[in-house]
């Protein structure tokens, strides 16, 4: 059962280059995926290739230019806000920055109230008790209620802002590179915790990292984008053994290795993305692609089944092989 | 560059449009714009021929475009006081106040460069607190008392320079004066605000400690970050330096656009308010659209936003 | 660590003598009659234009001297702290309430409203704010009801400005986006989390434009376009006194440094509010 489901969606932001002329920035274009009931999709990219975008057009944070968003089934792309208030019980968010999600002049027992008397969930006596309880579940003590966010670590806001999601009961929650900003050794705290809520609840994410180092331990599924497009889909595991697609190899190249003298394939990213205003022709990723040819110049590659459940965007998919990954893969496993 | 500024002309139009708007509301705000053009004890009937032949019994949007249209070609109307077209007696009247305007310019840059770059060096001495607090003081008084205890002390206690009229250098101290105090105070507080930020970044410590001299680098470095605020600010004063220019003039009698103003306003002769209105609004829109031309040379990564 | 402490105890000092002075001119309002020696408005022609008591030709029962009616400048200067500070109140609420109200919908909104408010903005911009001013209460007339209102719409938009540059960064922080992702309603957002984050920067600028708004009142009765002149103000001492400049330079000296010493206490108020407050406005 799907409990997320994107269609063909796009968001383009219009931006005035002349007197009278618009140009747009095409952030999503056109894209396709779906989220499994108590499943976690990752949504991975460098910074300004969309996935940001993507978490909010799917909870109508911002309203997207075409395309279908249907969750549990039902279409909720083009709802009144008012009717898609019942909805945003069922879907909640995380974001990246712990210092900015958080009212700085709230108590910590008035934010996460305020998630639970929206949708009349619990009052008076009832509502503390449920704070001390959201409190408990994300490991903090129930006296945090009665402080202000700076006087909390960012590993303890992020999960504030992660219990104030919970308030609400929801069934999928999108993490907008939830651990981004954290120091290394919280990042794990805070995913481990992910993980564990996700076993208690029956929750499902929409996990949004920019590098493959995180999303590793905590998703399912993974979908690499690039400048507004999907480039490469397929489980986890796929994406660390067999990643079809260059862009993928690339930010496989990125990750930390236990082991320093493991072999495997260097592929350095040069430059940087182009300017989505005016985007390259054919393929998006053949400005830094270093097997680009004519034909990426000339043809955009569609996002194409190559194996069950593994699809993929690149004219020369069947020439990336991806063994000398399986160091990488084994070493962040274990 | 040039398409920004053709956006910058298409918003001014839009802006002077407004203008064009609030200056024509002015006659309808009491009600009654003929009661504002005859005497109180004309005869109804006479009112009402008057009424009928200037147009006022038309709808308001037919009014307003005949307005506009005259507007636009300078045509106001005649003053009812000089029996001449508005317009042409506010010309008349605008080198005397650029004039003043200008000069109360420079004497606010001649005061406030020095006192913001004294004060900023020699930051927490004695000297940064009696400069900081004639700034303070600078920023407190309103124009026209500053204007009537010059023209006390230097013109009648010690007769020292003519307080009334235009003429020489030395007519023109005094209300340059008095019109300049204010944004010479506004200038000095963000001038030591902004050099003591700047004395604190990296690379004035750098040349510091590379031993380049401590005066040197105040002045090069750090002033030529300062002058585009500097800029900015004075372009902001603009409308209060134009505005502090209409009561000076009245206090020296000036012979420029703001005191011929007030006399209209007293005589409640309308025309010449609207002409009068509606000119500097318009001075004042252009002069804004220069200063963004100039902050584009001085500063090259505006360019590119 | 030494020059530190020093720069906060002068800091705290200028703003405790701004305190102090305000706290004299409000308790010189509330108290005038008891404070006041005479009658503000009581005339003795026999007594006209007298200098202060320190002048050899003073008299030890006018203080400040009198005017060209014999009327006490210091009784006619503490009635007219009523009218400066009912004004500079006044006038702040009404245009920071309004033009909050439409920045925050503006900022927030955007759409419409906010192109129109932009414009709006800008055209006043265009008009220097005294000439404004006195434009309109040339056609309104003279009085203090006027005074007030016209000052109040030629004011509002710098707040409204203000605010909706505030709102415009504070929409698009995360726990703005939280509360509308948890369903919460357009209102209570708004009102909630973003005015509470905004309301400091309009303390600051609410208190600082008091002063600009007296002086503002005192510019327009001094030009005879402002409040009636049988009230006692600063602005209509200044009238006064302008004829006499020549002769009785005190008619006119001690209104305007009451002027002067009100607005300076309200500004060394407001720059100690600016930096505990909103430490961001520091530059403008």
């Amino acid at each position: 059962m799907r409990i997320l489901e994107v269609k063909g969606l796009k968001k383009y932001f219009p931006v005035k280059i002349g007197l009278n002329k618009t140009a747009y920035v095409k952030a999503i274009d056109n894209i396709d995926f779906f989220v499994n009931e108590k499943e976690t999709l990752g949504l991975v990219g460098e910074s300004g290739s969309g996935k940001s975008t993507t978490g909010m057009a799917i909870l109508r944070l911002l309203e997207p230019t075409s395309g279908e968003i249907l969750f549990n089934g039902k279409n909720i792309t083009k709802i009144k806000q008012r009717e898609m208030q019942k909805h945003r019980k069922d879907m909640q968010i995380v974001f990246q920055d712990p210092f900015a999600s958080l009212n700085p002049r709230w108590k910590i027992g008035k934010t996460i109230g305020e998630a639970l008397e929206i949708h009349k969930i619990a009052k008076g006596k009832d509502k503390q008790r449920r704070i001390d309880e959201l409190l408990d579940i994300v490991g903090l003590p129930s006296e945090s209620k009665n402080r202000f966010p700076h006087e909390f670590s960012g590993g303890q806001r992020q999960r504030i802002g992660i219990a104030r999601a919970l308030a609400v009961n929801p069934k999928f929650i999108v993490c907008d590179e939830p651990v981004s900003a954290l120091d290394v050794s919280v990042q794990a705290q805070i995913i481990n915790l992910l993980n564990d809520l996700k076993e208690e609840f029956g929750l499902s994410y929409l996990f949004i990292a920019h590098d493959l180092g995180v999303v590793r331990q905590i998703c399912d599924r993974l979908a690499v984008m690039y400048l507004g497009k999907i480039v490469e889909i397929a489980s986890t595991e796929d994406i660390f053994l067999k990643p079809k697609h260059p862009y993928t190899k690339a930010l496989l190249s990125a990750v930390p290795v236990a082991d320093p003298l493991a072999k495997r394939e260097e592929i350095i990213l040069s430059g940087e993305m182009p300017n989505p205003i005016s985007p390259p022709t054919g393929c998006g990723f053949r400005t830094r692609c270093h097997m680009a040819t004519d034909l990426c110049v000339d043809s955009r590659p569609n996002l194409e089944q190559i194996d069950n459940d593994h699809q993929v965007a690149c004219h020369y998919s069947d020439k990336i092989g991806g063994r000398k990954n399986v160091e990488i893969f084994a070493a962040q496993t274990t | 560059m040039s398409k920004s500024l053709l956006r910058k002309l298409r918003n001014a139009l839009i802006v002077l449009f407004g203008v064009s708007l609030i200056v024509f509301m002015l006659m309808y705000l009491s009600g009654d714009p003929i009661a504002l053009l005859l005497p109180m004890d004309t005869a109804p009937e006479v009112a009402e021929a008057m009424r009928e032949s200037l147009g006022f019994n038309d709808p308001l949007y037919i009014q307003y475009f005949r307005f506009l249209s005259g507007a636009v070609r300078g045509d106001f109307g005649n003053s009812l006081h000089h029996n001449q077209p508005a317009m042409g007696l506010i010309i008349e009247r605008m080198p005397a106040t650029i004039e003043l305007t200008l000069a109360s310019v420079l004497i606010a840059l001649a005061i406030a460069v020095p006192l913001g770059l004294v004060t900023a060096v020699f930051s927490n001495t004695i000297i940064d607190y009696i400069g900081s607090i004639l700034a303070l003081i600078g920023q407190s008084m309103p124009v026209f008392w500053l204007g009537l205890m010059l023209l006390y002390v230097a013109g009648v206690k010690y007769r020292l320079l003519p307080i009334t009229g235009r003429g020489t250098w030395q007519h023109l101290l005094l209300p340059a004066f008095t019109v300049g105090a204010y944004t010479a105070a506004t200038i000095a507080r963000m001038l030591r605000s902004r050099m003591i930020e700047i004395m604190q970044q990296d690379y004035i410590k750098t040349a510091r400690a590379k031993g380049v001299r401590h005066k040197w680098i105040v002045l090069k470095h750090a002033l030529r970050n300062a002058v585009l605020p500097v800029i900015t600010i004075l372009a902001l004063q603009l409308g209060t330096l134009l505005g502090g220019a209409v009561i000076t003039e009245t206090i020296f009698a000036w012979p420029g656009v703001g005191r011929f103003m007030l006399q209209a306003i007293q005589n409640r002769d309308i025309a010449i308010v609207q002409a009068g209105v509606f000119i500097l609004a318009v001075s004042i829109v252009f002069i804004n659209i220069f200063t963004d031309v100039i902050y584009t040379v001085l500063d090259p990564r505006i360019r590119y936003e | 660590m030494k020059n530190k402490t020093l720069k906060m105890l002068i800091k705290r000092k200028t703003a405790l003598a701004g305190a102090i002075i305000i706290l004299i001119v409000v308790v010189s309002a509330i108290l005038a009659p008891v404070f006041s020696p005479y009658d503000p408005n009581e005339s003795d022609l026999n007594k006209r234009l007298l200098p202060p008591s320190w002048d050899d030709e003073g008299s030890s029962e006018h203080l400040l001297g009198t005017d060209h009616l014999g009327r006490d400048i210091l009784s006619r200067i503490i009635y007219g702290t009523r009218i400066s500070l009912l004004v500079g109140i006044i006038t702040v609420l009404l245009s920071g309430i309004f033009g909050t109200v439409l920045g925050l919908l503006g900022g927030y909104y955007r759409g419409f409203l906010d192109s129109f408010l932009m414009r709006l903005t800008e055209v006043q911009l265009a008009f220097p704010f005294i000439l404004l001013a006195l434009a309109i209460m040339s056609v309104l007339g003279p009085g203090l009801r006027n005074v007030i209102l016209v000052l109040s719409i030629t004011g509002w938009v710098m707040y409204s400005r203000l605010v909706r540059g505030e709102v415009l960064l504070l929409r698009e922080l995360e726990y703005v986006k939280a509360a509308k992702a948890l369903g919460q309603k357009n209102g209570k957002i708004i009102f909630g989390h973003i005015l509470p984050n905004v309301f400091p920067t309009i303390v600051v600028v609410g208190t600082l434009r008091v002063a600009n708004m007296i002086i503002a009142e005192a510019s327009l009765t001094f030009l005879g376009l402002g409040v009636e002149s049988r009230i006692p103000t600063w602005g209509s001492m200044l009238a006064d006194g302008r004829g006499y400049i020549t002769s009785a330079w005190w008619v006119t000296a001690f209104p305007g440094i009451a002027i002067m010493l009100t607005v300076l206490g309200i500004n060394l108020v407001g720059d100690w509010l600016r930096d505990v407050l909103d430490p961001r406005l520091k530059t403008s």
